[in-house]
């Protein structure tokens, strides 16, 4: 019942720790002490039984002297319940001498004359040893109880700590505050290399594996009693758990890691040799048909043509993507015309918006600003191809600019079916969404948010509310206003 | 028949070399070709090209240290071939005297239009003072600019800029040199001032989109004044 309230009690860990410590700093005298057996117990032994004999010295005239022996015994029982074991035997055998020399008769010698007295006497010595010795026996065990409760009180709180840690470093630097502060000691944890010289080391392991060691060094010349001993030892074996835990489940996160980039592997391969394979053979096919039929010769070369364009697109966004998961995009700030920027992007996707009305609302006089055109060109170009193959034919594209906050927005807006429930989705490489019709890596979208990126920005997907998907690139620039730039010359 | 025009092709891509042979013969050029640096500034010594043509990744030697090596003794008119899509690259090449630059996969009409925009001679050279292109029609002489016959007012600013564009018609200008000779030295990194100039000249010379675009961005390197359209 003790074991539960202090388990559940989680409000007052500091006052359990005390107890716990006072409990231990107990034990650990009563542990130093158990040779000396504590001269003061052995004092208090002697007076108890100073007192006891003089209170029946009193009593001896009217009970007589037979009843007395069992006042000596109630001593002894007494005596039981508070000293430890060695006083104990000391009271039974004081209050037997004493009974004999004071009180049976002939009084003054330790000579029993009756033999009804002689039984008495060996009997009452019998009896207040064994009582004694089982009392205090009582008394060691329900100790012993005590401390092993106090113990794992002080596991669990351990182990709740460590559980609660976000980390293994942190989770290790839990550890070793909690045994400073719990035991008044220097804790260290040594996950690797060597551990310097100095205070008592417990390994901390499982039964096949070392994880490292537990160094405990106590200031001064203070030791520790075996009651601490075992509290770290027990305290070594649960940080050899969690560190075997968190071990594990690094290997998961390994493993899983591993199954996902062979997926990735697997998709990249598949999406890459369909894209150019797809081309390659069309290339292939029309040149050996012109070879047969020159008459042909203007439809095939289309054919050639049409082929190798989709072939360099194919090629320029694996080495886009390639460019951008190894690092090296680095923006090139220049003073920009966005307009210019804007329009660069339209024109580059000339072939994927053949069909739609691009609208695009940007002010003439719309602020220079200082970004990297090009890397930004291509990220919008994207997005217009995107935009253009997912809006149906004859639906116009939106595409507008603005300063909000010191934020470049520039937003492209179509008509198409809209984002898919998890909208981040699509800025996954390789994601194509279902029934999309144009061939490709379904990488587009996912290089424009790598530009954006690169260039300090964010790119956002959003569905509109009247049908149809936005995306907005929001850049922190520095803007100009045209007329500041004016010069006379 | 004598071709009108000798080109050298510095290519270590036989499949390139091949195919701009063709496209070149047909276009009326003698075709001569190196696979190194090495062996082109050799054959450019020897054939006296009225143009080369350079692949900026070569095995023996950069691209633009061919340049740079060629550029020492002779004028030569010197097309770059570039796979990289680098602004930077072009840009040394252009600064190392480069006279423009095509980029791989490049289309076989744009490149030849390139070849015979370089081998020109530039209108000061020829001293021609009218240069015109669709509507438009500049008179350096006079300092008049006309676009389908009316009159166009330009300021000082818009005008030196349309003169240096005129000048190099057909070939892309940087910035950096657009900015040195209209603003001066100082300015040579002051890209804003071209930018709004630029759009200035564009609304002058392209009021609405009936007109072409004359003046075409070269993003990260310059600005290029078609000469047909």
């Amino acid at each position: 019942m003790v074991l539960k309230s202090q388990l559940f009690d989680a409000g007052v860990a500091p006052m359990r720790l005390d107890s716990l410590r006072e409990a231990d700093r107990a034990g650990s005298e009563g542990d130093a002490r158990v040779k000396s057996a504590s001269a003061k117990e052995y004092a208090m032994a002697a007076v108890g039984v100073s007192l006891v004999t003089l209170a029946c010295w009193l009593l001896t005239a009217v009970t007589g002297y037979g009843a007395i022996a069992l006042i000596f015994l109630l001593g002894v029982v007494l005596a039981g319940m508070v000293l430890r074991r060695g006083p104990v035997l000391l009271v039974a055998a004081l209050s037997a001498v004493s009974w004999n020399f004071l009180f049976i008769p002939p009084l003054f010698t330790l000579h029993i004359a009756k033999f009804q007295d002689a039984l008495m006497f060996a009997t009452y010595f019998v009896v207040a040893i064994a009582i004694g010795s089982l009392t205090s026996r009582l008394r060691a065990r329900e100790q012993w109880e005590r401390e092993r409760e106090q113990r794992a009180t002080a596991l669990y709180r351990f182990a709740q700590k460590l559980a609660a840690a976000p980390s293994l470093e942190m989770a290790l630097t839990f550890a070793a505050d909690h045994i400073n502060e719990l035991l008044g000691v220097t804790a260290t944890i040594f996950t690797q290399g060597n551990v310097p010289y100095g205070g008592r080391v417990f390994p901390i392991k499982n039964l096949t594996t070392s994880f490292g060691s537990l160094q405990v060094k106590r200031s001064g010349s203070g030791t520790l009693t075996s009651n601490e001993t075992q509290l770290l030892e027990a305290f070594a074996d649960q940080l050899a758990t969690v560190i075997e835990r968190e071990r594990l489940k690094q290997i998961a996160a390994q493993a899983q890691l591993t199954v996902e980039a062979e997926r990735l592997r697997k998709t990249l391969l598949d999406c890459v040799s369909h894209e150019l394979k797809t081309p390659i053979a069309a290339i292939a096919a029309a040149s050996q048909e012109l070879q047969r039929n020159p008459e042909l010769s203007r439809q095939l070369a289309n054919e050639i043509q049409h082929g190798s364009r989709r072939l360099n697109r194919v090629v320029n966004n694996l080495l886009d993507m390639t460019r951008l998961e190894s690092g090296v995009v680095q923006p090139k700030l220049e003073w920009c015309d966005v307009l210019e920027l804007l329009q660069g992007a339209i024109e580059a996707e000339e072939e994927a918006l053949r069909g739609h009305e691009i609208h695009l609302s940007v002010s003439e006089d719309f602020p220079l600003a200082l970004l990297d055109h090009s890397l930004l060109e291509q990220a919008l170009a994207k997005l217009l191809a995107n935009a253009g193959s997912y809006t149906p034919t004859h639906l116009p594209i939106d595409i507008a600019a603005g300063f909000t906050n010191e934020q470049l927005i520039l937003s492209v807006c179509d008509r198409g079916p809209g984002l898919p429930e998890d909208a981040e989705r699509v800025f996954e490489k390789f994601y194509r969404a279902n029934g999309s019709k144009t061939g490709g890596l379904g990488l587009g979208l996912s290089i424009a948010r790598g530009f954006v990126e690169a260039h300090g920005g964010k790119l956002t997907a959003l569905n509109r509310e009247t049908g149809g998907a936005c995306f907005t690139v929001a850049l922190p620039v520095q803007q100009t206003e045209r007329s500041a730039l004016e010069t006379v010359s | 028949m004598k071709a009108a025009h000798i080109a050298l092709v510095i290519d270590d891509e036989k499949q390139i070399r091949r195919l701009l042979r063709l496209a070149l013969e047909s276009a009326d050029h003698q075709v001569f070709e190196a696979e190194t640096g090495q062996a082109g500034l050799s054959e450019i010594v020897h054939r006296r090209p009225d143009v080369v043509l350079l692949d900026l990744g070569l095995p023996d030697m950069e691209g633009i240290k061919v340049l740079r090596r060629l550029r020492e003794w002779t004028r030569v008119p010197v097309l770059i071939l570039s796979v990289r899509d680098d602004p930077e690259e072009k840009v040394a090449a252009l600064d190392a005297g480069a006279d423009d630059y095509v980029t791989k996969p490049f289309d076989t009409a744009e490149l030849l239009a390139r070849v015979r925009v370089i081998q020109r001679r530039s209108l000061v050279e020829t001293g021609q003072p009218l240069f015109e292109c669709g509507p438009l029609c500049v008179d350096l002489a006079a300092r008049h600019v006309t676009l389908g016959g009316a009159e166009v007012k330009l300021t000082p600013t818009e005008y030196a800029l349309l003169r240096i564009l005129v000048q190099h018609a057909g070939k892309v200008v940087t910035q950096k040199q657009l900015l040195r000779t209209v603003w001066g030295e100082k300015a040579e990194s002051q890209a804003q001032y071209l930018r709004v100039y630029i759009t200035y000249l564009r609304k002058k010379l392209q009021p609405n989109a009936d007109f072409p675009r004359l003046i075409k961005t070269e993003v990260g390197i310059g600005y290029r004044l078609a000469t047909e359209v």
